[in-house]
């Protein structure tokens, strides 16, 4: 197992694999990394291979697989994500966020200036580019008959969960964001 | 030595003032284990923040508290009462800050806080100013030459914590919906009829036979009126020596039909086309000569308990043919079989017998069994009675079988 995944506790005695709602979670971020940036799916491997990931993550395929555990998925697979896939996809999530700390700050900022003065996104030009790749990804990607998935059908909400994610991407950018994403993941599953 | 920390970042900038408490470290970089003063400064306000010990630690403990919340969107609340963030949007954090009281070491007098004493500090951040306040927190915290008493329990929220934030409404809800199902699904089945146990006779019986007997058994049950007993030990067969009045039976046959039906019985379905035959035939079946006088044999036939050991069922049935072959040559004036109904007691003994189709009333002093029916002793009815369907064929032949047929298998 890669040394770099023990940076990361084990969760409570008990849980042997990722609950649906960090499975969701990890694909989301990941959704939103790729929508900051068009190589972000080529990226994701590099990373992989970077950190000496690459027993765990495997190829590409190995990747989306692991990826469709999202329960929101067109193609969600049912099988479980073992917690050291989901550590390995974590500090990848971290690691990518770091890269573009400054885009996400710009972009955060940017929402905040265009909030103040009650403007919509399309005022900003990387705002609206990141809002509209994530909508665009979003829909293609997620089964448009889980009532999950039918509630993002609102721009509106989608926008917000784009917005949030960039949040939550800024936050995994820090000092200790990965060991905070991975305890978060956790958060409401342990007794 | 007064030791000062700084940690920046672009919209926040941690100071922490201190000294060590350990024997003069002569490393360049001495760890600072006492804290006398911290302050804050958030871009954009005037005033920063500032405290002693118990600042520093609530600003931590806070703030590492709120992010993880932001990151999973399962809020906690912070267990600590001097510094506490609220979510006021998308992009909006308030902070408030209670004032440190006389742990602030003569820092105070001249900030802020101290001017209005009992006034907590609010301060709203962006999400970029939070971040940076708890990257700045993060740092501190990384920095094993700084505080190094001071840890993040990093550590997921527990599902009892997530459950209590729901408002109690909320947590009745499946409750009650589960309390009153519950109710209604009694209601509805209290006003269903218990299932009736009925083991299905595995001979069939001649048509001809049946047809008399649905008939009987109308009158009787219609003579009895509600015997629940009566009518689910032995509905098949009951003669019925009150009825006489064949124009006072022939709507109560009526009222009955549906009863009958409804129970299911498989000759119950030939009820109903049988409600048209003659009163006076219904009279006639109805009146048995032979043992009009006998109604304690109705009654032992109804309530007493029936043998369940398989085993003794098939001796007694066994024995009961034995002894009535030999003592049965068979009839010439007919040729039907004679149809009984036969009570046995544990032994095999015959404590009585009934005849079931008209053939047998009539050759019943013909057969063996009168002869062979044992005066019934004083306690009859308290023990389990075997009941047997005898059929003597004219011919000589003798067959016996279980009246409820076998029980089952274990």
């Amino acid at each position: 197992m890669p040394v770099v995944l023990n940076t990361l506790p084990e969760p409570a005695r008990g849980i042997q694999d990722c609950p649906k709602r960090a499975r969701q979670q990890l694909d989301l971020l990941l959704l939103a990394i790729e929508a900051l940036d068009l190589s972000g799916s080529e990226a994701l491997l590099q990373v992989a291979a970077d950190l000496n990931l690459q027993s765990v993550i495997g190829d590409r395929v190995n990747l989306w697989r692991l990826r469709s555990t999202n329960p929101l998925r067109r193609n969600s697979q049912r099988q479980p994500m073992g917690l050291k896939e989901a550590k390995a996809l974590t500090l990848i999530t971290c690691h990518l966020a770091r890269r573009r700390t400054g885009t996400i700050r710009q972009l955060l900022l940017a929402h905040q200036q265009l909030q103040d003065k009650q403007l919509s996104f399309d005022h900003n030009f990387g705002l609206a580019h990141y809002l509209g790749r994530f909508q665009a990804h979003f829909h293609s990607r997620m089964n448009p008959k889980r009532a999950a998935v039918i509630a993002y059908r609102d721009p509106e909400k989608l926008h917000t969960l784009a917005l949030d994610l960039l949040n939550q991407l800024l936050f995994c950018t820090g000092t200790a964001g990965p060991q905070r994403l991975w305890a978060s993941l956790f958060d409401g599953e342990v007794s | 030595m007064t030791i000062q920390r700084h940690y920046d970042l672009p919209n926040c900038r941690l100071i922490i003032e201190g000294w060590s408490s350990d024997a003069p470290d002569t490393s360049d970089r001495p760890v600072l284990s006492m804290v006398t003063n911290a302050e804050c400064h958030i871009a954009g306000h005037a005033h920063p923040l500032k405290g002693g010990k118990a600042f520093i630690h609530g600003l931590a403990q806070t703030v590492n508290t709120y992010a993880q919340g932001l990151l999973s969107n399962i809020p906690r609340d912070s267990a600590n009462a001097g510094v506490r963030l609220n979510r006021l949007g998308l992009n909006r954090h308030q902070l408030i800050v209670q004032p440190d009281g006389g742990d602030t070491n003569g820092a105070a007098p001249d900030s802020q806080a101290a001017a209005k004493p009992t006034e907590p500090l609010e301060i709203e951040l962006t999400t970029v100013q939070l971040f940076d306040l708890s990257e700045a927190v993060d740092q501190l915290v990384a920095d094993t030459q700084t505080l190094p008493d001071l840890v993040l329990p990093l550590s997921s929220v527990s599902r009892r914590s997530v459950v209590s934030q729901e408002p109690l409404a909320q947590r009745v809800i499946p409750a009650a919906l589960g309390a009153s199902g519950l109710a209604a699904a009694a209601i509805a089945l209290f006003f269903l009829p218990p299932p009736e146990f009925r083991p299905t006779e595995t001979e069939a019986n001649p048509a001809g036979e049946e047809q008399i007997d649905s008939v009987v058994e109308t009158g009787d049950a219609a003579a009895d009126g509600p015997d629940p007993s009566a009518d689910s030990s032995s509905p098949e067969t009951q003669e019925a020596p009150e009825v006489q009045e064949p124009e006072a039976q022939q709507p109560e046959i009526q009222e009955i039909d549906p009863q009958t039906e409804s129970r299911a019985i498989p000759e119950g379905s030939e009820v109903s086309p049988d409600s048209d035959i003659e009163p006076e035939e219904i009279a006639r079946e109805a009146t048995p000569s032979v043992l009009a006088d006998d109604s304690t044999i109705d009654e032992l036939f109804t309530n007493a308990a029936p043998l369940s050991d398989g085993d003794q069922i098939s001796a007694l049935v066994l024995q009961l043919q034995r002894s009535i072959s030999q003592e049965w040559e068979g009839v010439a004036e007919t040729d039907e079989s004679l149809i009984y109904r036969v009570g046995t007691d544990e032994d095999g003994a015959i404590v009585g017998f009934k005849p079931v189709n008209d053939v047998a009333l009539d050759y019943a002093d013909q057969t063996p069994l009168l002869a062979l029916t044992q005066t019934p002793p004083a306690g009859l009815g308290q023990g389990p009675l075997g009941q047997f369907r005898v059929v003597l064929q004219p011919s000589g032949v003798v067959e016996v079988s279980p009246w409820y047929g076998r029980p089952p298998e274990e």
